[in-house]
């Protein structure tokens, strides 16, 4: 018994010198706490690298859907939003839903760089400041061009599209005065021309938009998307990543622009415009239009110019047989050199819109495109201020194609989602920011994407040209700011 | 922590530090009916944990202290006798039928083994002569309709998938229903659904469940939660699955060799066009190889089982192998401790096609009119497709998962005094699993996605998860008599400690015939590493009065190192009560037990629970590679409070016994609530910020479960018998989401699975159109509740006869109603124009959003999954170099009936996260589980 007990003993010792090998609580955390990273004291280049990456990711949720919306592109067959292309918004739609969020989420990441990273972060520089003002701009500014009206904070009280542009302005006026990068500045003074122009102020629209082109003549910056690492650009999927689906298909009448964007290499993905120069000329050209016949010759002028910068915006040249046009219906969708397109019933058929899609290669221009040419932008061909505004409108339709951007031109607004109406104490259902907007102008049931095709005759007419429409609806509350 | 793994080594030292005189035991059990010998008979040494079995011929020999005073024989299916051993050295026995199986001991849910008659809840048993009836493969088809209250349905015919295992409903919106799983009392992986980093195959996701080693098996036990549950503390609200290893049985060295051969076959019962089966399908060949061997003195037994598994597969690139063998070592130290210890291991690899979500997926493509209607081609234009399209992409599928899993326990077992037995277990589950996808350039041509000639779009895929569990157990019980009261006190402690590293190697524009991503012009990788502990104590005590009631109490407290001091131990309490009526002397007298045999009643109540996931209580950035840099962005929200969901379960039933025990009704009323419910909801969008999951849900079921079993003749060639249970789920409710808005937990924009407040969990989202007269929309209900997937009343059969004991027939099946799933086939068939008519002519041009409600259907189905006919040999046709020859024949998934137009099992729809939830019900490009047909050969030496 006694030698049990020395056994014991014993073995009770090793145990206890031995317990610190067998330690179970040991732990691995595998996330970064907002400790760890802001304890780093260099967090700030990081965060700005993120909101680079985050603005790629809300353009990722918005892009698509706006364009689907609009006339410039059909969604032929996808689970891409199918009601949006009637168009229909309703507020329980997620992706109504997933644009609202993720462009409150470019906001406070902005605003949490500049209240909690920058105070963590001594070597923070005034340009990265300025990056985080025009990101929260930026935030407003959509906010302002996509929604009836929005929450302007979490929980926050929806607030009017002049309301958003208020504090956009601000943001943006914020990110010009202290930034030194001149390039960087171009920008800034092309979202402050953005933003007035939304608002209908004419001079201030001006004034920045001058400002910007004689900074920056060729300027354009892009979002940028990251084909190996994510986020790989999800307008570059739909129109042509997912291989055998035939996704996103084009307006006839832009077929020659499209796809934009494709794949570079394996891992390569192509970049989005976000702001470019094109558009100060757009603005000034608008905002002379709508000083009435004065300003025609002006006006005329500011479009040769825009289209100046695009006759040297880049284009590539890559196989496209992917990409089939009538897969999924042999036959429906123009696709060959020959074809000629109408914008309209009744309009003159032009030649050289649709690109030889089974050719080995295509040509598209990736920043800015048009079918117009500089020189026919003259007064004996657009001698009235309407012909000039659907010219205009038509221009911007192409140089914006799949940038997102047609949606707002059109005056569709999302409402905010069912989500915010029932989490949000300041939002009831029925209030005006919970109805989304359809202007009466836009045709039902996918109208705007609706074509005729004769195959044989090699002819396509398109049901209803949207620019005539906008046109004939100018004096709408909902579009061309700088009339209303 | 510290202290308790001294205490055990104490223990450990201290029982094997005495020694004790024992002495001989010998005898014979036979049955009471026809007087054959009875195999593999438990016959225990009341008082300790000693124990034996029968050999072959109903022998068993066994030492036994000197100071011990009674004999336990029991059998399933048959009366347990308890005998004094007093003075006796041979006990021959003779076991009555007793279908009421009251005396059964079971383990799950108790620490150590406790009668079922003492059990306020119920544990649902397999013994290993159910189990023969079925190809050894994996646990969850192993266990397909044999469980009376859980349904077990696999996701896709192709080789490792998941399977939903579910049977109270759904108590969590946040965790996979997948019951923890034990092995020789050693928790395993059962990650049931995709991991963090996994292979993407459009739908079917791989699952840890498959490649459990389960050779050798002795029995398996289910509890679906509730107060059985309890003492498994803060993980095991969707119950316990413990299964045993077969310990070996003393006496002489038995052989025992068993191979299987057969064809697989894929089903065409719910194929949209027979073409496919042409085009796709083939029949393989399965072939099993299994080597048993068992025996031991009866100090030291010994068992050792060893199987080669090899399945073509029932179409190209679905190809299995496995090797798997377990071996047991049980030995008996010395009079107080006892040694167990069993090893397993599997190795299994598989091929795996595209399927579902993706656009890759052959059988999808052809199922769903990606090619045309099939069912419109000529031969010649079938022959085209198969030759010029199919065959070049399936030759160049190549897409193979790996998986090695090492399973050990080693407990021992010690019993220092009469009455008092503990026990320490110690195991490790280790799995390594590797998933690799060589997609070439010739693939992604083949599949049209590049145009001829590309050369720099190849790729490779490389994702390894190494799973390590370490299971430490501890439990002691004592039993103690005091006039007319019995008790069995248990305390135990358990600790878990998982380690699961995962790592996804990517290689892109990768040289063609490379298998390596060394030889691509660009890399990236991403890893995940989680390391964690879970520990538990808890305590019970188990009070009987005069044998006839008995009270159950019990307290557990969890803890879990993810969550930090501030969370704390959780406590989750049980109790319960059970009164065995039909001892009562005036029950007795009163009722003739050919009427009513048995009656006993019970209620409990109890808790258990869910750990959220790991970590989420943090609130963190994420860091990602953004071109070429570091990228800062905000994570999750994080929540302090962060902690397990508690289902609490009422229950009450009653086990009925009539006709002598010929039928065996169990009846159970259910109710269980789901407080502090984990919801990944979003936040107000307006916030901008990432779903978070907060402890804002409530969640309630309620329901009935049945069982019965008729022993329809039993005489003295012949003998049939007929199980079969019925469960109803009365209520399946969110009952509050904490004001939180819904959210999707799978499925798709148009038509998903979502969690809202007063809607079943999963349940079905989408437009519910409703259609004028002339066909056209008249309106829809936007985000309509389309019907939850969960069934309403499900259950299984199952009838055995047999005949002189030599002809054994066995059919197994199981059915479900009142669930709805999406047939997402057809949508897809309805964007190729191949619609069938739900969609009125004049509304084929409507935004499918709106009219998504067509394409959800009734899913209800009875399925036959298993037919097993087997022949003894008689003596004359076999050499006397064989103890048993039997030949059997065994038809696996042979009839399907079914409500809807596609297979209602299957689902393209997994969790969204690894060990999420996942409620299935998206029929959709995934191949149903195929026909086989075996014929097998079983030789005893």
């Amino acid at each position: 018994m006694k030698s049990n007990i020395y056994k014991i003993f014993a073995a009770s010792l090793l145990i206890f010198s031995s317990c610190s090998l067998l330690d179970p609580t040991e732990v691995v955390n595998p996330n970064l706490t907002e400790d760890n990273i802001l304890g780093t004291g260099s967090a700030m280049t990081p965060w700005i690298n993120g909101m680079e990456r985050q603005l790629a990711l809300t353009y990722n949720e918005l892009i698509v859907v706006n364009e689907i919306a609009s006339d410039n592109y059909a969604n032929t067959e996808t689970y891409y939003n199918q009601s949006f292309d009637t168009p229909v918004f309703n507020n329980t739609d997620e992706n109504v839903n997933d644009v609202l969020q993720t462009i409150s989420r470019l906001r406070e990441s902005a605003i949490y760089g500049l209240e909690v990273v920058k105070p963590s972060d001594e070597s923070t520089t005034p340009d990265q400041e300025a990056e985080l003002y025009f990101y929260k701009g930026l935030s407003h500014l959509l906010l302002a061009e996509l929604f009836v009206s929005a929450p302007a904070e979490p929980d926050g009280a929806p607030v009017t599209a002049a309301e958003q542009i208020g504090m956009a302005v601000e943001a943006f006026k914020s990110a010009l005065d202290i930034s030194t990068n001149a390039d960087n500045k171009v920008g800034y003074n092309i979202a402050l021309a953005r933003a007035y122009y939304r608002i209908g102020d004419k001079p201030n629209a001006r004034t920045y938009a001058n400002a910007a082109i004689s900074q920056g003549a060729n300027y354009v910056r892009f979002i940028k998307y990251d084909g190996l690492n994510l986020p790989a650009n999800e307008m570059q999927v739909a129109l042509v990543d997912r291989g055998s689906f035939d996704d996103l298909q084009p307006l006839p009448r832009l077929d020659f622009l499209d796809p934009k964007y494709y794949a570079i290499t394996a891992t390569d993905n192509s970049n989005v415009p976000l702001l470019k120069i094109e558009e100060a000329h757009l603005i000034l050209a608008e905002a002379n239009l709508s000083d009435g016949i004065t300003g025609l010759p002006l006006a005329l002028i500011n479009i040769q110019n825009a289209l100046g910068v695009v006759s040297n915006r880049p284009k590539s040249t890559f196989n496209d047989q992917v990409d089939g046009r009538t897969q999924d219906d042999p036959g429906s969708r123009p696709n060959e050199a020959g074809v000629t397109v109408a914008a309209g019933p009744g309009e003159m058929r032009i030649p050289g819109l649709v690109l030889e899609r089974q050719a080995s290669t295509v040509t598209v221009p990736t920043v800015s495109g048009s079918s117009i040419s500089s020189a026919n932008v003259t007064l004996v061909n657009y001698p009235s201020v309407d012909a000039a505004l659907e010219l205009l409108y038509l221009v911007r339709q192409e140089i914006f194609i799949a940038e997102g951007r047609r949606f707002t031109d059109l005056g569709l607004r999302y409402p905010v989602s069912y989500n915010e109406i029932v989490s949000n104490p300041n939002i009831n259902e029925g209030d005006p920011a919970t109805v989304g907007q359809i202007p009466s102008f836009i045709p039902k049931a996918k109208g705007m994407d609706s074509f005729t095709y004769d195959k044989d005759e090699g002819t396509a007419v398109i049901t209803t040209n949207m620019n005539k429409v906008l046109v004939a609806n100018k004096n709408d509350a909902s579009i061309m700011p700088f009339i209303n | 922590m510290k202290k308790l793994v001294q205490s055990l080594f104490v223990l450990l030292l201290i029982a094997s530090s005495v020694l004790a005189q024992d002495r001989r035991i010998t005898g014979k059990v036979t049955a009471a009916e026809d007087g054959l010998p009875l195999p593999g008979v438990s016959v225990k040494v009341i008082g300790t944990n000693q124990g034996t079995q029968t050999d072959a011929n109903g022998n068993f020999a066994i030492s036994v202290p000197a100071n011990a005073k009674s004999l336990e024989i029991s059998y399933i299916g048959f009366a347990s006798q308890t005998l004094q051993i007093g003075t006796r050295s041979v006990f021959n026995v003779a076991l009555a039928n007793d279908a009421k199986q009251l005396s059964e001991v079971v383990v799950t849910g108790q620490g150590i083994g406790i009668e079922k008659k003492r059990l306020s809840t119920t544990v649902d048993k397999i013994t290993s002569e159910e189990i023969a009836s079925t190809p050894i493969v994996q646990l969850d088809q192993l266990l397909q309709a044999k469980l009376p209250s859980a349904q077990i349905r696999l996701g896709s015919g192709q080789p490792g998938t998941t399977s939903l295992i579910r049977s109270r409903g759904l108590v969590s919106a946040n965790s996979s229903p997948t019951p923890v799983i034990y092995v020789d009392g050693v928790r395993v992986d059962n990650l049931n659904t995709q991991a963090n980093l996994s292979y993407d195959s459009g739908g079917a996701q791989s699952s840890s469940i498959p490649d459990i080693p389960i050779e050798n098996i002795e029995s398996i036990e289910f509890i679906k939660g509730g107060a059985a549950t309890t003492l498994y503390g803060a993980d095991a609200a969707n119950g316990v699955i413990q299964i045993f290893t077969k310990k070996g049985v003393a006496g002489k060295p038995e052989i025992n060799f068993e191979l299987q051969l057969g064809a697989v076959s894929g089903t065409k019962d719910y194929l949209k066009y027979n073409e496919t089966a042409d085009i796709l399908f083939k029949t393989g060949l399965s072939q099993s190889y299994r080597l048993g061997l068992s025996g031991g003195s009866d100090k030291t037994t010994y068992s050792f089982s060893g199987n080669i598994y090899q399945n073509d597969g029932f179409r190209p690139n679905n190809a299995q192998k496995r090797y798997n063998f377990r071996t047991n070592l049980s030995s008996k130290l010395n009079d107080i401790v006892a040694y167990s210890g069993s090893f397993g291991f599997s190795a299994n690899q598989f091929g795996r096609d595209d399927n579902a979500n993706s656009s890759a997926g052959s059988f999808g493509n052809l199922e769903t009119g990606a090619y045309g209607d099939l069912s419109e081609f000529t031969s010649f234009q079938i022959d085209s497709l198969k030759n010029r399209v199919i065959s070049p992409i399936q030759r160049n599928v190549n897409n193979l998962e790996t998986v090695r899993r090492f399973q050990t326990s080693q407990s021992f077992t010690i019993t220092p005094m009469k009455d008092l037995t503990s026990k320490f277990t110690f195991g490790i589950d280790s799995r390594n699993s590797e998933q690799k996808q060589i997609a070439t350039n010739a693939y992604l041509i083949a599949l049209e996605f590049e145009a001829p000639g590309t050369v720099d779009q190849g790729y490779i895929d490389v994702y390894n998860r190494s799973f390590l569990g370490l299971t430490g157990d501890f439990n002691t019980q004592y039993k103690a008599e005091l006039n007319d009261f019995s008790f069995i006190s248990t305390v135990g402690a358990q600790v878990f400690r998982n380690i699961d590293k995962q790592n996804a190697l990517h290689g892109t524009n990768v040289t063609e015939g490379s298998r390596s991503i060394n030889n691509s012009a660009s890399t990236t990788s991403e890893d995940y590493e989680q390391v964690l502990v879970n520990y538990g104590f808890y305590a019970a005590e188990n009070i009987g009065y005069k044998n006839k009631l008995f009270a159950e109490f019990g307290l557990r407290f969890d803890g879990n190192s993810a969550f930090g001091k501030d969370v704390g131990l959780q406590s989750f309490p049980k109790v319960g009560l059970s009164y065995n009526i039909s001892d009562e002397s005036f029950f007795v007298n009163a009722i003739p037990s050919k009427v009513i045999s048995q009656l006993k009643l019970r209620a409990n109540y109890g808790q258990a629970g869910q750990f959220p996931t790991a970590f989420a209580n943090d609130r963190t950035l994420t860091s990602n590679p953004f071109l070429g840099v570091p990228a800062y962005n905000l994570g999750q929200a994080g929540d302090p409070n962060l902690r397990p969901e508690t289902t609490s379960t009422y229950e009450a039933g009653l086990d009925l016994g009539l006709l002598n025990g010929k039928m065996n009704i169990s009846g159970t009323y259910y109710q269980t609530k789901t407080e502090d419910a984990l919801f990944l909801a979003p936040f107000t969008p307006s916030y901008g910020l990432s779903n978070q999951l907060r402890n804002i849900g409530e969640i309630s079921n309620k329901g009935w479960e049945f069982a019965a079993s008729y022993h329809i003749l039993s005489k003295k060639d012949f003998d049939l018998s007929f199980n079969a249970s019925y469960n109803l789920l009365t209520e399946s409710l969110v009952t509050s989401s904490g004001g939180a808005p819904e959210f999707s937990i799978g499925g798709f924009t148009f038509l998903g699975s979502f969690v809202k407040e007063g809607r079943a969990i999963g349940y079905l989202r989408g437009s519910k159109p409703t259609f004028a007269s002339d066909g056209t929309l008249e309106s829809f209900e936007a985000n309509a509740d389309l019907g939850s997937p969960i069934p309403k009343h499900f259950g299984s059969m199952g009838l055995n006869f047999s005949y002189k004991n030599k002809l054994n027939l066995s059919i197994t099946g199981d059915y479900q109603m009142g669930a709805y799933g999406v047939n997402v086939d057809e949508v897809l068939r309805y964007f190729n124009g191949l619609q069938d008519d739900r969609i009125p002519e004049a509304s084929l041009e409507e935004s499918f959003f709106d009219i998504a409600g067509v394409w959800v259907e009734k899913t209800d189905y009875l399925k036959i999954r298993n037919i097993s006919l087997s022949y003894n040999l008689p003596k004359q046709f076999t050499s006397n170099a064989f103890k048993n020859v039997e030949i059997g024949v065994i038809v696996l998934n042979p009839l399907n009936f079914y409500s809807s137009t596609f297979d209602p099992e299957i689902t393209g729809s997994g969790a969204n996260k690894q060990g999420g939830v996942s409620v299935g019900g998206f029929g959709f490009g995934t191949e149903s589980l195929p026909r086989q047909f075996i014929g097998s050969l079983r030789v005893k030496f």
